[in-house]
C-alpha cells in the first residue's frame, strides 16, 4: 500500500493582514500490484518445465476472461503438450498432419472424443469446469498433452529454466497452487505473504519421464493402435 | 496357381496402398529395418546329440506399412517387407524372402487402455539355397491384446500356417495359440514373455536306422546332406512348446537393441527334441 500526499495547498493573499494557510492532508489507498517470481525444481533441484502455476489472492480477484485458444496435431503430437486456459475458453483441435487423429479425454473435468477427422477445421470444445483435462489420440497412443483450466487471473507456465513470473498480481496474502503431469500426487500449494514477491521456490516429486515409445519394443501394439 | 492368385492379389492391394499413400487418411509408409544374429542350438531338430547341428545365422527384414483408420474403431494395415538369413555354416539355409501382411484391427473403446482384436494374414515367399525348402509359406492369424495397466499388456494369439514347397518333405502345417506378457518398465526399457504352443509339421534329422521315427514319419527322405554329411529327414507332426522371452532397449526414439531367447520342447510319441535360440538384433522404425 502506497500512501500519496496528494495536495498540499497553500494560498496566500498578500493584500490580505492575516494570512492564512490551509493545509489539507489527504490519504489515498489505491491497489499496488507486484510481480511473483516462482522456481520450480524437481528432487534433484533440476529445472522442471511446463509446469502448471496459478495464484489465487486470498481477498478474491477478477476472474479471468475466456480465451479461444487452440491445440495443434502436427508430426503425429500435440502442441503444445500443457496449456492453460482460462474456465469456459473455446479450444479447437485443428489436425495439421495429413492422416486422421481422433482426439479425446476421459477426464472428469471435461470428457469429449472427435471421431477421426483430418484438417486444420476442427470443432471447437468448450471447457467450462476448472481442473486438468488429459488429451490423447485414439489412434496414437503416444500422443498425449495436458489441458489445465483455472477460474484465477494470475497464471503462468514455466520456463525452460523452471521459472514463472506471475505479473501484476494483487496487493495482498495469497496462494499458490503448483501441478505438473508428472506430479505425484496432488498439486502443490503455497501460502504467499503479503510483501513476498519471491523467488518463491517449489520443489515438485516428480514420476519418471514415462512417454510411450514409438521405438520397435515388447510387442509391437506398444507403439498405438496402428 | 492358389498361392500365385493370393499374391498377385495381394501385390496389387499393396500396389493400391501405395499409389495412395499421399491421399489424406492413409498414413505411410512407415519403415521398418531390423538386422542381428540368430542362434540355433538345434538346426537338424535332432533327438540325439550325435545328429545335433547347430549354426549362427545373419539375418535383417525391411519393411514399408501403411495404415488406415477406416471407421472410428477399424484400422487396416498393409505392409510389405523383405528380408534374408546367411547361415555361418550350412549354406542350404541360405534364404531370401519377400512378402505381404493385410491386419484388420477393432479397438473396443477409446484410449491405450482399450482391448484390441486384430485379424491379419502374411504371405511370404522364401527362397533357399536348398531349392527343394523354397516355399509359399501362408499366415492366417488371430491377435488380441488388453493393457493392464499403462505400461503391461498381455496378448493372445492364434493362428495357422501353411506351406507348399518344392520337395514334399518341406510342405507343411500348423497350428498355434500363445499368450504374451509386456511390460514398459520405462520410456527406454521394456520386456516381454510368453509361452506359445503349436502342432503340426515339423523336419527332423537323424542317422539311420531309426524306426521309432519312421513309425510316425509322413515323408521320409535318405540320404539328404544339408548338413555336410548323411542324415535321413522325416516330416512329422509334432507338438511344439515354446517359453521366450525378449529385452528391448531404446537408444533412440526411432532405434531398438533387442535380445530374445526362446525354448523350444518338441515331441511325438517316444521322440523329443529341444532348440534353444538366441537371438540379438537393432530394429529401427521410422
Amino acid at each position: 500500500m502506497t500512501i500519496i500526499w496528494s495536495n498540499l495547498v497553500l494560498k496566500q493573499a498578500s493584500n490580505i493582514a492575516c494570512a492564512c494557510a490551509s493545509l489539507l492532508l489527504i490519504a489515498v489507498p489505491i491497489a499496488e500490484s507486484r510481480d511473483v517470481t516462482v522456481m520450480v525444481v524437481d528432487g534433484k533441484g533440476a529445472p522442471v518445465q511446463d509446469a502448471v502455476v496459478t495464484l489465487t489472492p486470498a481477498a478474491g480477484g477478477k476472474k479471468p476472461a475466456p480465451t479461444n485458444s487452440e491445440i495443434t496435431q502436427a508430426s503425429q503430437e500435440f502442441t503444445p503438450l500443457v496449456a492453460i486456459i482460462p474456465v469456459g475458453s473455446r479450444v479447437r483441435f485443428p489436425n495439421k498432419d495429413n492422416v486422421a487423429h481422433h482426439v479425446y479425454s476421459f477426464s472428469p473435468v471435461k470428457k469429449f472424443d472427435l471421431p477421426l477427422y483430418t484438417g486444420e477445421e476442427s470443432e471447437a470444445v468448450i471447457f467450462d469446469r476448472p481442473g486438468v483435462v488429459k488429451l490423447g489420440c485414439n489412434i496414437h497412443d503416444w500422443m498425449v498433452a495436458h489441458l489445465f483450466v483455472t477460474d484465477t487471473a494470475w497464471f503462468g507456465l514455466s520456463e525452460k529454466s523452471g521459472r514463472v513470473i506471475l505479473r501484476q498480481v494483487p496487493a495482498g496474502t495469497a496462494s499458490l497452487e503448483i501441478w505438473h503431469p508428472r506430479l505425484k500426487g496432488n498439486p502443490v500449494q503455497v501460502a504467499l505473504a503479503a510483501d513476498e514477491n519471491g523467488p518463491v521456490n517449489v520443489q515438485l516429486d516428480m514420476r519418471p519421464d514415462f512417454k510411450r515409445r514409438r521405438a520397435p519394443g515388447a510387442g509391437d501394439a506398444a507403439g498405438g493402435y496402428q | 496357381m492358389r498361392y500365385s492368385c493370393i499374391a498377385v492379389f495381394l501385390g496389387f492391394a499393396f500396389g493400391m496402398a501405395m499409389g495412395s499413400a499421399s491421399a489424406q487418411k492413409i498414413e505411410g509408409p512407415a519403415w521398418d529395418v531390423a538386422t542381428g544374429f540368430l542362434y540355433n542350438s538345434n538346426l537338424s531338430n535332432a533327438e540325439r546329440s550325435t545328429d545335433v547341428e547347430s549354426d549362427f545365422f545373419w539375418q535383417m527384414e525391411g519393411g514399408a506399412s501403411w495404415s488406415r483408420a477406416i471407421e472410428r474403431d477399424w484400422r487396416l494395415r498393409a505392409r510389405a517387407f523383405a528380408g534374408g538369413s546367411v547361415p555361418f555354416e550350412y549354406e542350404a539355409f541360405n534364404q531370401a524372402r519377400l512378402g505381404t501382411d493385410l491386419e484388420l484391427g477393432y479397438k473396443h473403446g477409446l484410449g491405450p487402455m482399450a482391448p484390441t482384436v486384430r485379424a491379419g494374414l502374411t504371405v511370404e515367399r522364401d527362397f533357399f539355397e536348398e531349392d527343394g525348402r523354397s516355399r509359399w509359406f501362408i499366415t492366417p492369424g488371430l491377435r488380441a491384446r488388453q493393457p493392464l495397466s499403462e505400461s503391461v499388456g498381455v496378448e493372445l494369439h492364434y493362428r495357422f500356417d501353411t506351406s507348399r514347397a518344392i520337395a514334399p518333405l518341406f510342405d507343411g502345417y500348423g497350428n498355434e495359440g500363445g499368450v504374451t506378457l509386456t511390460w514398459e518398465a520405462t520410456d527406454r526399457l521394456s520386456f516381454s514373455a510368453g509361452y506359445r504352443a503349436r502342432y503340426g509339421d515339423v523336419v527332423s534329422y537323424a542317422a539311420p536306422p531309426r524306426p521309432d521315427i519312421v513309425g510316425v514319419a509322413d515323408v521320409i527322405v535318405p540320404g539328404t546332406t544339408t548338413f555336410n554329411r548323411t542324415l535321413t529327414a522325416y516330416r512329422l507332426e509334432a507338438f511344439t512348446q515354446t517359453a521366450h522371452a525378449s529385452v528391448f532397449f531404446a537408444l533412440l526414439p526411432e532405434l531398438s537393441l533387442a535380445v530374445q531367447y526362446r525354448f523350444q520342447h518338441t515331441t511325438r510319441a517316444a521322440i523329443s527334441y529341444d532348440n534353444h535360440l538366441v537371438e540379438f538384433g537393432i530394429k529401427a522404425g521410422f
